[in-house]
């Protein structure tokens, strides 16, 4: 527990304070002090055990509840009134049958998921969209009460992997870019008054985030999986020397073992990956001790339900459904995610927060093969360096009949013999034998966000 | 030893100030501040005992630089000290505040320049056990920190906030109330509580208890003694009861095992002062103590002010590190203490294995009740210019009042006096006033304000 970092950072100096000359421990402003109070709490809640969370969560949902029934369009259902009246003992029993709202669903019923009143203290109410990778964008409402535990959860992050305050933080992400600035920005920012951070557009080619990083030589790193793929190729083809990196950090795409990989082989570093929505927040966190995902539960109710909505047990994949207990401008309840997860084991930390061992994308991630088997290519463990040394960036996308294409950068056209090994290799690695063709590209669209899925398929499912 | 393993068992639930959010709980703006500093102070206490010194000093030196600036008594003692580049042994070599300094010198000790995000600036006194009253400052900010510590107190004993808390103490209204009080129900939500005063005869407190049936009772150590050895000979058991907390008195030996003999349940001590704060606080593991070094400085030095080693008896010097009213830098508190070995608990907190501090007698009143006897600062200070005193009960109807002054007390002062601690004492006893030069201390290393010969 002793080591710098965290609320430690800079030696215990690094905190805001609102109180001249009083600087350990400190008192901070006011919002500062509310974003530490709630991770008092968290700090308790994480280690409870399961009944106990659960007695919590129930108390928090049948407020969430409460308020759907009385101010949401879309709970105006008797469903929801019967399970308000449920007793505790048979709550989450009866939770488990309240109907699952999938995103097709959420985007039909538009503005009746949105409340028309909102309890006072709750803050302003905004409005946005998913950045929809694929498909149509679901428009959602937050208060600024959600963005606050959003952030109080963002912090819960960064303290538990002890990350420290003074030291420098670069960002490659879909934000505006900023030069070095004095603060890593919200909510660390709120806290702690010391590190610097600087912000680089996700878009820029390789070259200029390279030479980018090199002179500002971060301690902590944060950008997409594919971007740091990139950058790790890179690094290994001609070394990009980032001597004080500590950490790599993701978040927005489906992290594989490869992507892990490939950054230690660069760096030498580990990466830890956050799992979030932005109409649902920060679902999962990574262990700071076994690497999986823990559930944020004082957050959200997750569930990971199998195909015929049962809970799925430790080590079967299900659909990840989930209930945001605090967003009352727009309650989700039950809310289909489109992602599919792992169930882990109990943690080996001893937090009694439930986890995921894996997560494994989004239905869209799914490779389906003809007789119905499912699995999720893990496209980025394959040697794409000795197999196609020309190519640049790829994407393979499943079409409606099942057959595959293999989009590509690249400053030439592939030879018959390079397509010849990718089909043998791709083809190995999926286990199947669709149809491949490939087609060159000027460049690979990212979504809004920045993303780019090395698989995708076009084989819709229902509410996707 | 890491954090949750001891607070896995309890589970604290916070008050909520938001409509619709009960949990993770959203508190008022205090509760925020409070839970803030717990946030820090539950990391802190994990730190090594060099990073806690590390973190300390970097405290110390705004403090100094404060009290250089705006405090007289330190103007001169900090003139041409490089703050910035302060080490331990320049500390060290700063002169020790005395008790009698403290009491002579209050307004060279206070600084006219608060800055005002410290809050409201408020007097206080001592309610005087030593027999030598002090009056000090205190700002928003201390008060802060002692809250804060309060609750500290109250977690590392994993105590059940749902249940009834009695506190039998001075300065307290008798009465039931819903809560536990300033500062626990300002986080969390609590059972009820119940409040009786300390001079109240101790036949009629154990009544009282059984009345009242706590889950956890506060009260002075001595108190405690008294209340635990009449409930053994009355045969009186408080079944609800789960741990006594005492406070203000060093322990007699046989407390905790006369304790458990009568209720069957363990003491948890605190050790704080009025001027200062919390000082130290029993280990939740341990019968020992963990100094507040997020609070204070401690220091613990020989006859020839070097500093002692585990197993070694000192006087115990104190620095507050957030007081900017009335710095005390050095302050010899009049206490002694014996230094213990780091803690196998995990906290880098330095250990105090045992204080040698005030302990107090009961009084005896002539139809045989008992009482903790307790006379405030304020009533000796505002009849007349009293620098120390002490009571001696030499029999059940007669009081020996030695007193130190420059001058004798005149007949008014005395019957002034008198009265006053005939409504203290709960009887007017014949009181035998003494003028001395100077009023040596007990065995117990400590001056007692009151001592009985029964």
């Amino acid at each position: 527990m002793n080591a710098v970092g965290g609320i430690d950072s800079a030696a215990g100096s690094g905190l805001r304070t609102a109180v001249e000359g009083i600087v350990w421990p400190a008192i901070l402003p006011d919002a500062g002090a509310h974003l530490l109070a709630v991770n008092f709490q968290l700090e308790h809640s994480q280690w409870w055990p399961h009944e106990v969370m659960q007695r919590h969560q129930l108390a928090q949902l049948r407020l969430l509840l409460k308020h759907a029934l009385e101010a949401v369009p879309h709970y105006q259902h008797p469903a929801y009134r019967e399970w308000l009246q449920r007793a505790d003992e048979e709550a989450w029993a009866a939770f488990a049958g309240l109907p699952p709202l999938n995103r097709r669903q959420a985007q039909e019923a538009g503005e009746s998921l949105f409340a028309t009143k909102i309890p006072p203290h709750h803050g302003a109410v905004s409005e946005d969209e998913t950045s929809g990778s694929t498909g149509v964008p679901l428009r959602y409402r937050s208060t600024a009460l959600a963005g606050f535990f959003w952030n109080a959860i963002a912090l819960r992050e960064h303290f538990w992997h002890r990350r420290d305050f003074s030291l420098r933080h670069a960002f490659i992400r879909s934000r505006p870019e900023a030069a070095l600035g004095p603060t890593w920005g919200a909510p660390s920012n709120l806290v702690f008054a010391c590190g610097e951070a600087a912000n680089l557009q996700i878009s820029r080619p390789v070259p200029d985030k390279r030479a980018w990083l090199e002179v500002l030589d971060p301690h902590y790193l944060m950008t997409t999986p594919s971007t740091l793929r990139a950058l790790a190729e890179s690094a290994l083809a001609d070394p990009l020397p980032l001597t004080r990196l500590r950490e790599v950090r993701t978040v927005g795409e489906t992290v594989t073992e490869a992507v892990r990989e490939i950054v230690h082989r660069a760096w030498g570093v580990g990466l830890v990956d956050i799992y979030s929505l932005s109409e649902c927040g920060l679902i999962a966190l990574q262990c700071p001790v076994s690497g999986y995902f823990h559930v944020q539960s004082e957050w959200a109710v997750v569930e990971v339900l199998d195909a015929f909505g049962a809970p799925a047990r430790p080590g079967g994949i299900g659909r990840i459904v989930v209930t945001p207990l605090h967003n009352f401008a727009m309650p989700l309840v039950r809310y289909e995610t489109g992602d599919f997860a792992e169930v882990g084991e109990a943690c080996s930390c001893g937090r009694g927060l439930a986890t995921l061992k894996r997560i494994l994308g989004r239905h869209r991630n799914r490779l389906v093969a003809p007789n119905g088997d499912i699995f999720w290519p893990n496209l980025s463990s394959l040697p794409w360096g000795e197999l196609v040394p020309a190519l640049h960036r790829f994407q393979l996308l499943q079409r409606k009949d099942y057959s595959l294409v293999l989009r590509y950068e690249c400053e030439r056209t592939l030879t018959r013999e390079e397509e010849r090994h990718l089909d043998e290799a791709l083809l190995a690695h999926l286990r199947c034998t669709l149809p491949l063709d490939f087609e060159r590209v000027a460049t690979l669209p990212p979504s809004e966000a920045g993303k780019l899925e090395d698989f995708i398929t076009e084989i819709q499912e229902a509410g996707e | 030893m890491h954090a949750h393993a001891e607070q896995a068992g309890s589970e604290p639930m916070v008050r909520s100030t938001v409509p619709g959010i009960s949990w993770p709980a959203i508190g008022s703006d205090a509760s925020a501040h409070l839970q803030s500093l717990l946030f820090q102070l539950e990391h802190a206490q994990w730190l090594t005992a060099e990073q806690l010194r590390e973190r300390q000093l970097a405290q110390l030196k705004c403090l100094l630089r404060h009290a250089g600036a705006t405090v007289p008594r330190y103007a001169d003692a900090l003139r041409g000290i490089d703050v910035g580049g302060l080490g331990w042994e320049s500390f060290q070599a700063l002169p020790l505040l005395t008790r009698r300094e403290l009491q002579k010198c209050f307004a060279a000790l206070c600084s006219p320049a608060v800055p005002t995000s410290h809050g409201a600036v408020s007097e206080g006194q001592t309610s005087g056990s030593t027999g030598m009253p002090v009056r000090f400052l205190q700002t928003a900010v201390t008060q802060l920190f002692w809250n804060a510590l309060t609750l500290r107190e109250h977690l590392w004993q994993e105590r059940d906030f749902s249940g009834k808390l009695a506190a039998i103490r001075i300065k307290v209204e008798d009465g039931r109330w819903p809560d536990w009080g300033l500062p626990a129900a300002v986080l969390f939500r609590t059972g009820p509580g119940a409040t009786l005063n300390v001079r109240t005869d101790v036949d009629k407190q154990l009544d009282w208890l059984v009345r009242e049936d706590p889950d956890y009772l506060i009260t002075h150590a001595s108190n405690l003694q008294a209340l635990a050895e009449l409930s053994i000979q009355r045969g009186i058991r408080l079944p609800r009861l789960r741990q006594a907390r005492s406070y203000s008195e060093a322990l007699r030996p046989d407390l905790r095992e006369t304790v458990r003999t009568a209720w069957g349940v363990e003491v948890a001590d605190g050790y704080s002062c009025e001027e200062a704060g919390y000082i130290a606080l029993q280990c939740p593991r341990h019968d020992h103590y963990h100094v507040q070094a997020e609070n204070l400085l401690v220091e613990i030095l020989d006859e020839a002010g070097r500093s002692c080693g585990p197993g070694e008896t000192g006087r115990v010097v104190l620095t507050t590190l957030h007081n900017f009213a009335m710095p005390l830098l050095r302050y010899e508190l009049g206490d002694y203490a014996e230094v213990g070995a780091p803690c196998d608990c995990g906290r880098g907190l330095p250990v105090i294995s045992r204080i040698h501090g005030r302990r107090r007698n009961m009084i005896v009143l002539p139809d045989g009740r008992r009482h903790w006897p307790s006379f405030p600062a304020e009533m000796w200070c505002e009849v007349a210019p009293i620098e120390q005193f002490r009571l001696v009960q030499k029999n059940p109807t007669e009081i020996e009042a030695q007193y130190v002054m420059v001058r004798e007390l005149g007949l008014e002062e005395k019957a002034r006096l008198e009265f006053a601690l005939a409504d203290r004492l709960g009887h007017r006893f014949r009181i035998v006033w003494n003028r001395c030069e100077r009023l040596e201390r007990g065995l117990g290393y400590k001056l007692e304000d009151f001592v009985s010969e029964l």
